[in-house]
């Protein structure tokens, strides 16, 4: 699964030599990819080394999650299946890095950027899932979520990123109907279930609506991230067709939308029905806004599993280092990526 | 959840340093069926060739099914220029292949933005020539041309077990898509369930 | 009497369990390890393997559940604790030692080669299933073998943490061999003769291992030890049991 462009992202174009940006912007705006070869003025580089890092970084830690389930999966074929999925994360990142690797910084040093918090990961991340129920809904709405943002990025200009966006698809189409599975088993299921699947609805539809990133500020789509095709729609615009897809399947599912108050530690503590979730003359979907201070607060890293996913990712990187110096070559100079 | 997951941890303030030691970068190609051209898969990070085919194996092998990999290293390949639209194949200059020469893998990429695919082998005495002569014969409507020399390449075994013979539908889409139709189907209606559909990934293993 | 009865009264079963429940509690504790490896590359490699193992079980229960009219699901998660014919050593935590755990599934891989091969004798159905299995467990083998040998040509540092696990597990490695089955006779021993298992398993370990430089001893135990395989599990197969039901048990006969 995904993440957005790195909310906070900025990029300053004012340093490029003019006649070549110039150029550079007038192919990207005739729908040209760019390929490594290509000139790119130095804020692209920048700016999609820090957006595929932000993706395979959400990647790595995306497999947190769901891979404390894996032992405790129900049956065969749903433990294969979510071993799958988290290997599949796995290899996103492994994909990912190497966009950013080809663009100049080593995927040693993005993990150890990782592990020691000083890049991010998707915010979705950071919340808990405390039932088998979480783990059909972040296979069903955030790999939803991903699924239609990764769509947009496959439209993107930078061809490195956007071949490993089209592999990275083909994988995911498996990750939202295991979900999809998951979810239409539980909701006709016992009561039990229906409870279970209904209060990890509560969980992951503000993380689900947040998924896309803050609101959009004025202007954004002449911002060098959507000019330079870095990304193609706006967090608002994937925000409304998420919401118009999964609001009404919800309904149909006999899910009921609320909006929640929740903890320090992500657990739902008070809801009432969201009233607003219906649809327009339109047919939009109506919803009500997360808590943006919740979603920067998570992003600076106080959320509910911050701490701990970051300390595992951190364990796991420490402990693995006796095992890449005992297999690595001699010590002569990387060569260059291609 | 497994006891590890769960630990509190605690750190020195710095991390380790870095892992001693150099990692190559290889390029894996895979093959969907036997005789179908190599297809541009992916990178992958080793000490060298030969864990980078295994490795090779276990991840882009286990995407689809595939009856051969190749691999080689990112520094053995030789290649144009992207063209913006097309190679103009009289860049390149053809000649008569000499069957002693060295073999050289022709790969070529169509559009920007797609993967590389083999195209021919053809012989030439070294990578210019070779990359030249590909110019010529395969450059035309074509972004980019690579050559790599086929001893450079390490293939799985003609008869390697790579895509395994047990089930995969656990982690394929197709291993769901009745099951959630119907689902989905006693549920919501037609209609409904069509434009819920249409964000689907179409293209998928 | 149930199925499931019937199923455990029939001695050959406890053969097709012993080695049915080793890969299923091998791929449960390996597959754990998914996101959490120290290459990533590995990490993906070793996921792969897991999901065999799993898969390697499934089709083993599918087996027997054709015979006895039993959900697969139902024999991977439901039958009582003694009734499971893993070896203890597959379940014993690793602690997030790779070391520890790439012993363990070495060894296990090793194990699995001659018994699926003995196993293939038991009619055609599981033949057939058999030779599947044993070709893919050969792919784990040789990817396996060849880590262990470069980890035999490394540094210092790594020859001594593979020589530790391998210390620590080889006075475990017995488990393996136990006699299968509860209620037996002293007589009963595995088809075609446990010494020549023993024998095939060690010889193809020790050509490995004294390639790669390092040393084990195994000792074939008496017939008459009691252990997992025998339906006396340690404790921290109980507790994997219990967290592998965990959500089944919470909702027991829902469909998930």
């Amino acid at each position: 699964m995904s993440g957005a462009a790195n909310p906070i992202m900025t990029i300053d174009p004012s340093q490029e030599d003019p006649d070549k940006l110039a150029v550079f912007e007038s192919r990207v705006a005739s729908g040209v990819l760019i390929e490594p070869g290509d000139w790119m003025p130095q804020a692209y580089r920048t700016g999609m080394l820090r957006m595929a890092e932000h993706h395979a970084n959400s990647e790595i830690i995306g497999a947190l999650p769901e891979g404390e389930w894996i032992t405790r999966a129900p049956s065969l074929r749903r433990k294969l299946a979510l071993t799958a999925k988290v290997q599949d994360e796995v290899g996103h990142g492994q994909m990912l890095y190497r966009v950013s690797q080809d663009l100049g910084k080593s995927r040693e040093d993005m993990l150890r950027d990782l592990c020691i918090g000083k890049t991010k990961y998707h915010n979705c991340f950071n919340y808990p899932a405390p039932t088998w129920g979480d783990i059909a809904m972040i296979q069903w709405l955030i790999d939803g979520a991903a699924i239609m943002n990764q769509k947009t990025l496959a439209d993107g200009a930078y061809g490195p990123y956007v071949r490993t966006m089209h592999r990275i698809n083909m994988e995911e189409a498996f990750h939202f109907k295991s979900g999809e599975d998951m979810v239409l088993t539980l909701m006709s299921g016992t009561k039990k279930q229906k409870a279970m699947t209904q209060e990890a609805f509560d969980r992951w539809w503000g993380p689900s609506i947040m998924f896309f990133g803050p609101q959009d500020k004025p202007g954004c789509q002449d911002m060098p991230p959507m000019r330079w095709r870095m990304k193609t729609e706006t967090n608002d615009s994937l925000r409304q067709r998420f919401v118009n897809r999964f609001a009404p399947a919800a309904r149909d599912l006999g899910l009921v939308n609320h909006v929640c108050e929740k903890d320090e530690h992500g657990i739902v503590t008070g809801k009432r029905v969201d009233e607003s979730c219906v649809p327009d003359e339109n047919g939009n979907w109506g919803f009500t806004e997360p808590d943006w201070d919740e979603f920067f607060r998570v992003i600076r890293g106080n959320g509910p599993c911050n701490a701990h996913r970051l300390a595992l990712r951190r364990f796991s990187y420490e402990q693995g280092a006796w095992v890449r110096r005992a297999i690595a070559g001699g010590d002569t100079t990387l060569p260059p990526a291609a | 959840m497994s006891k590890i997951r769960q630990r509190n941890f605690t750190f020195a303030d710095e991390l380790p340093p870095h892992a001693d030691g150099v990692m190559h970068s290889y390029i894996a190609y895979t093959a969907r069926k036997d005789d179908a051209p190599h297809r541009y898969a992916g990178y992958i990070s080793a000490p060298d060739i030969s864990l980078a085919v295994e490795y090779a194996c276990e991840h882009y092998g286990q995407d689809e099914e595939c009856t051969n990999i190749w691999v080689h290293l990112v520094e053995d390949l030789l290649e144009t220029p992207c063209a913006e639209e097309s190679i103009d194949p009289d860049s390149g200059a053809d000649g008569v292949d000499a069957d002693e020469d060295p073999a050289w893998v022709v790969f070529t990429q169509n559009h920007r933005g797609d993967i590389h695919i083999e195209t021919a082998t053809l012989h030439a005495p070294d990578s210019k020539t070779a990359l030249s002569r590909a110019v010529a014969r395969h450059g035309d409507s074509r972004v980019q041309v690579r050559v790599v020399a086929r001893d450079r390449i390490d293939s799985t075994e003609p008869d390697q077990l790579i895509w395994r013979t047990h089930d995969q539908t656990y982690r394929l889409a197709r291993g769901y898509s009745k099951s959630v139709r119907t689902k989905w189907a006693a549920v919501r209606k037609a209609e409904d369930i069509d434009e819920y559909r249409k964000d689907d990934i179409e293209n998928h293993f | 009497m149930t199925a499931m009865q019937d199923m455990m009264k029939d001695p050959d079963v406890n053969l097709v369990l012993s080695l049915a429940d080793d890969l299923l509690m091998l791929g449960h504790v390996q597959g754990d390890w998914t996101g959490l490896g120290p290459i990533l590359e590995e990490d993906i490699a070793s996921s792969s393997m897991a999901q065999d193992d799993l898969s390697h079980a499934l089709v083993l229960y599918e087996h027997l559940g054709n015979r006895f009219g039993l959900d697969p699901d139902v024999i991977a998660y439901e039958r009582d604790v003694a009734d499971y014919r893993c070896c203890d050593l597959v379940t014993m935590p690793d602690e997030f030692d790779w070391s520890v755990a790439f012993v363990r599934r070495w060894m296990v891989a090793h194990w699995a080669d001659p018994v699926l091969d003995r196993l293939a004798m038991g009619g055609k159905d599981l033949e057939d299933r058999c030779r599947r299995l044993r070709a893919e467990q050969g792919v784990h083998l040789s990817y396996l073998d060849d880590w262990m040998r470069r980890l035999g040509a490394g540094p210092a540092e790594a020859r001594e943490r593979i020589q530790a696990a391998l210390d620590r597990i080889t006075p475990l490695a017995g488990m393996l061999m136990e006699i299968p089955g509860r209620d037996l006779d002293v007589d009963e021993d595995f088809c075609c003769g446990r010494e020549e298992l023993f024998n095939e398993w060690v010889t193809a370990m020790d050509a490995v291992l004294s390639g790669a430089g390092f040393i084990m001893d195994i000792t074939l135990p008496a017939r008459d030890v009691i252990g997992g395989r025998r339906g006396e599990h340690a404790e921290h197969f109980i507790q994997q049991h219990a967290e592998m039901n965990e959500v089944r048990c919470e909702d027991p006969g829902a469909a998930w």
